[in-house]
């Protein structure tokens, strides 16, 4: 996945950093005990994320549990429940599919090792696919729509952001409730929205250098391989306009534990990644995050 | 019936400015403006609604009737107003084949093709069409309102909770507080 939906830690209390912290190891831990130790690897924020969304009912409490990044020591891992093995199935899913997205149209090297990590990955992604059948039924259907789109050189930047937040709106699909399952599809489908045209942004340089496709691109008249201030300010608005959008949503969602950490994932974290990509200080170490 | 002292968020006992003070910010989060061709404007309304009922039960015993009612567009009519009726119904692509078989493109129809992106979530068509229909008619408040708010969907997360406080300088230290905090707490 992207790494984008983060919350900005600085804006969390010391209670909210560990609890955000306990759900990212026990997402881990969820990886390997139904997975095997090779699907922690997969672990990533933006399935945290998930995690806190869909969860509901009362706060949980952490247990100690083993880390391999810190053999030496007990961190703390929130248990295992429905919103976490949810989470856990689609990391899986996504990130084979993500690989075979790499597959078809990267470089030799990438190829090659994007090849190697879906044999690596097959058991998992077979399992997570018998399990969540609707979910990767979607996944299957939104990217290859956006494969068609991108071989196409889709000018539309909705249009190819639209399969992929098509995609991460299906992860509402945990809910069985009409009016909570359409409120948490409208809130994925923009922040899918947002890691698209972030994912997007971030990625310009790269991909005109190498012809890969990129809605930028063709969305807007570049100058010297960039975007224009008034192009760039534009684009912001769009994306701002989603997380709005999203913002919306979570508003008319019940309250539960991980309210305070939604709020800050929505209402500070997506903007400030949004704008340390703009401003190309994102993958740069200690900027507030 | 919930309990209009949690619908409000206020606890048990608050005083009457207390329930105030709450009622007024949360009308302003979930007034219809607010969710103004959102497609959860029906749960803002509802919400709305429980709101209204929940003050209007602390303040004045629950007698009054909470209408609190969306403007609708019955008025409207010709094709225009029927691709309207459509959107409200949220036949979106029926909106779109009807408004794409008429051949006058005014500023309404620009106007309708922006509603119509906007309520799928396409913010980027939805900017463009507004700005060409206020700009085709500036004098119009519905046209020009729709392109400047188009920037933030309509709904002002900036205004209910985000905003970006703190020096940067302070920024720099907590953060690099953080990171230090990150490297040193091993065993948390």
């Amino acid at each position: 996945m992207f790494g984008y939906v983060l919350p900005r830690k600085d804006k969390l209390s010391e209670a909210e950093n560990a609890r955000y912290r306990a759900a990212y190891c026990g997402l881990c831990r969820c990886l390997k005990e139904r997975y095997g130790f090779r699907a922690r690897f997969l672990v990533n924020y933006d399935m945290t994320f998930l995690y806190f969304l869909l969860q509901e009912g009362e706060a949980k409490q952490p247990e100690r549990c083993y880390c391999p990044a810190r053999p030496f020591c007990k961190k703390d891992c929130m248990p295992p429940d429905g919103a976490m093995n949810y989470a856990a199935d689609l990391s899986v899913l996504l990130s084979c599919w993500k690989l075979r997205d790499a597959k078809r149209d990267g470089g030799f090297f990438r190829r090659t090792a994007a090849g190697f990590l879906l044999w690596l990955y097959q058991p998992p992604f077979r399992k997570a696919a018998a399990a969540r059948t609707e979910e990767n039924r979607v996944f299957a259907e939104q990217l290859t729509r956006l494969a068609a789109l991108e071989d196409r050189r889709c000018e539309s930047l909705d249009r190819a952001a639209d399969a992929f937040a098509s995609l991460l709106r299906a992860c509402a699909g945990y809910h069985k409730d009409a009016a909570l399952r359409r409120t948490k599809e409208m809130l994925l489908y923009h922040v899918g929205r947002f890691l698209y045209l972030t994912d997007a942004l971030e990625d310009l340089p790269k991909d005109n250098k190498s012809g890969a496709y990129n809605p930028l691109r063709y969305r807007y008249a570049l100058q010297n391989g960039e975007l224009t201030e008034t192009d760039k300010k534009q684009l912001l608005e769009t994306v701002d306009a989603s997380i709005s959008m999203a913002a919306s949503a979570l508003e008319l969602l019940p309250e539960t534990a991980n309210r305070a950490i939604l709020n800050n994932i929505i209402y500070y974290g997506l903007p400030a990644v949004l704008h340390s990509v703009a401003d190309g200080s994102f993958r740069k170490k200690g900027n507030g995050r | 019936m919930k309990d209009p002292y949690e619908v409000l968020g206020v606890p048990h006992g608050a005083s009457e400015e207390e329930i105030k003070k709450a009622y007024r910010e949360l009308a302003r989060k979930y007034h219809p403006d607010n969710y103004a061709n959102n497609p959860l404007a029906d749960l803002a309304q509802e919400k709305m609604k429980e709101i209204n009922e929940a003050y209007d039960l602390l303040t004045k015993g629950g007698t009054t009737d909470s209408g609190s009612s969306y403007g609708n567009s019955s008025g409207y009519t010709g094709a225009l107003g029927e691709v309207r009726r459509l959107i409200q119904l949220g036949n979106l692509d029926g909106a779109e084949a009807k408004l794409n078989a008429i051949a006058n493109h005014n500023a309404e129809w620009y106007y309708l093709r922006g509603v119509i992106a906007q309520r799928r979530g396409w913010m980027d068509e939805a900017a463009q069409n507004f700005r060409i229909a206020a700009n085709m008619e500036p004098t119009n408040f519905e046209y020009t309102r729709a392109a400047n708010t188009a920037g933030s969907g309509g709904y002002t997360y900036r205004q209910t909770q985000y905003n970006d406080g703190g020096t940067d300088d302070l920024c720099n230290l907590c953060s690099t507080l953080m990171c230090l905090n990150c490297l040193c707490n091993g065993c948390r």
